[in-house]
């Protein structure tokens, strides 16, 4: 445990020297809501300003492009050509896989959480006990997003083709959930198909909770994230490879 | 020499991962078409919910589809009285009518504040579809030149340069080869992805001249972009989040996902600086 624990630290350090967990969980999306917020500033009704609506929707897509940053932290040791050492240490596989998910978890999450509560105070979102339960929602989406991350980066032989390949899902379901703009349609068919994003059920119970007061939709969803952030942990763990977390030489000339 | 031998070199080198060059033709084309025809939902059809209670009968439900639906664009269905709001801001429904009170009132105020939907031309039409079509291919290209581009960054690290450097060159044609070598690597990529899109969505067609030149205008933009940004980045995680940011911001304010003429005037003017915008222009 207590290796775990340094581990963990350790890791956490890197992730918030690297600077880039703050600038894409932080200063991105405070300035993807504030450019979209002016654009469409005039398209929004009574209901919610455009600010509030793009708050609401860009926090858990910007949680979902951390999955980049945590793939590489899986990478990293690779590259560094430290990894070896880390492989010799008297370290288990189950405790290098969960420093790395725990540290990016930790460091997403307070990003994550922090950004939220600026952007919603700076333009006024509903405030109350609500927020609270979007800050836990936050954290499990943190996590899930970490242990997918990590598996990538850890486990996946063609590690570079598929990281090269991560925004284009990510974005789909961005595009489908309608955080550039909103996307309503009457069509059963085309909402079945919109209804494939995750992120589609995310933004529809954050504003069925801060609008139409229904907690409930969250709270199931807070335990959706955790369940499957911890069976993607354990098959981080199960398909850890040494020769993937070692191979950091002359990256995607190799196949 | 050395800049036609850096070029030939990266061509040899990414032409060995077929798979890689058709799932970076596909990919792209893929979010095009998913997104223009996301885009069209944004039309003049105005969605109207009508919610109901236990003493709503079925004549008033059927006076106020009788009214309504099929009116100037207008959609009418029951509505959900629990996600009122969250319906509304989705876009599930653009208005409600609430049977509990009065329906003449709210069925005339519906008609009356409708905006009807403009006989718009098919060539405007068409000509708002391509915009939107080749913003959409302008970021994703911008995105994944950076992901060639930052194999500079690998041959950097791996000595590769260096080596070059001995053989008598200059590190300054490495670069510009690695630049010719996205520029014609993007170029390739963005007119097969194009060409398919024009094949596919026939809003989109364009005289092959004016097809060319987006194709290498967008190409050019790319390849100047990335290997801007991976001369300033130290790794390529620097390298690809940073493109993807600034992509997204540039296309976001060019108009690729809201219409020029509704941003406010101060975004309007900003738009001589974008150069999304500029080719966007072209069309």
């Amino acid at each position: 445990m207590n290796i775990l624990k340094v581990l963990i630290r350790f890791q956490t350090g890197r992730r918030i020297k690297e600077g880039f967990s703050i600038g894409y969980n932080i200063i991105f999306p405070i300035l993807l809501i504030s450019i979209l917020g002016v654009l469409t500033r005039n398209q929004f009704g009574d209901v919610i300003t455009s600010y509030q609506y793009y708050t609401v929707v860009m926090i858990p897509f910007c949680a979902c492009m951390a999955l980049i940053t945590a793939a590489y932290a899986g990478k990293e040791e690779a590259y560094a050509k430290t990894a070896v050492r880390i492989v010799m240490a008297p370290i288990s596989e189950r405790q290098i896989v969960l420093s790395k998910i725990f540290s990016c978890t930790i460091v997403f999450s307070i990003c994550n959480c922090f950004t939220f509560v600026i952007c919603g105070f700076i333009w006024q979102l509903p405030r109350g006990i609500e927020w609270i339960l979007i800050c836990l929602l936050l954290v499990a989406m943190s996590f899930l997003v970490a242990a997918i991350g990590v598996l990538l980066g850890t486990g996946m032989k063609n590690f570079l083709f598929i990281k090269n390949l991560i925004n284009l899902p990510v974005g789909l379901c961005a595009v489908a959930a309608g955080v550039f703009f909103p996307l309503g349609t009457s069509n059963p068919v085309v909402q079945g198909v919109l209804n494939l994003s995750p992120l589609t059920h995310v933004n529809r119970y954050l504003f069925a909770m801060l609008f139409d007061h229904m907690k409930s939709g969250v709270c199931i969803l807070i335990l959706i994230h955790v369940v499957v952030g911890v069976f993607i942990s354990i098959f981080a763990i199960t398909t850890f490879k040494k020769e993937e977390f070692l191979h950091g030489d002359l990256p995607g000339y190799k196949e | 020499m050395g800049i036609y031998l850096v070029i030939k070199n990266n061509i040899k080198r990414a032409m060995r991962n077929r798979m890689n060059i058709v799932m970076v033709v596909l990919a792209p084309l893929l979010i095009c078409v998913v997104t223009v025809i996301s885009l069209q939902f944004k039309t003049n059809i105005v969605r109207v919910g009508i919610l109901d209670d236990a003493n709503t009968t079925k004549e008033d439900i059927k006076y106020v589809m009788e009214q309504l639906d099929g009116y100037q664009g207008i959609e009418v269905q029951r509505a959900e009285s629990t996600l009122i709001n969250t319906n509304l801001i989705m876009g599930r429904y653009h208005r409600y009518i609430d049977t509990t009170k009065p329906l003449e009132p709210q069925v005339r105020e519906i008609k009356a504040s409708t905006v009807i939907a403009k006989n718009v031309s098919n060539s405007e039409k068409s000509s708002k579809t391509a915009k939107q079509a080749v913003g959409l291919l302008i970021t994703t290209f911008l995105i994944l030149a950076t992901v060639h581009a930052t194999q500079y960054l690998k041959d950097q690290k791996s000595g590769t340069i260096s080596r070059y450097m001995m053989s008598g060159r200059v590190k300054g044609s490495y670069f510009i080869g690695y630049c010719g070598y996205t520029f014609l690597i993007t170029a390739v990529q963005c007119g097969v992805c194009l060409g398919l899109m024009t094949a596919i969505m026939p809003r989109v067609r364009m005289e092959f001249t004016l097809f060319i030149t987006i194709v290498l205008t967008i190409a050019l933009l790319a390849a100047v972009l990335s290997m801007c940004i991976v001369k300033l980045s130290k790794s390529d995680l620097r390298a690809n989040l940073t493109a993807s940011s600034v992509a997204i911001i540039l296309s976001l304010l060019a108009g690729t996902f809201v219409a020029t003429e509704h941003m406010p005037k101060s975004m309007q003017t900003l738009q001589v600086l974008n150069p999304i915008n500029w080719i966007l222009n072209l069309l």
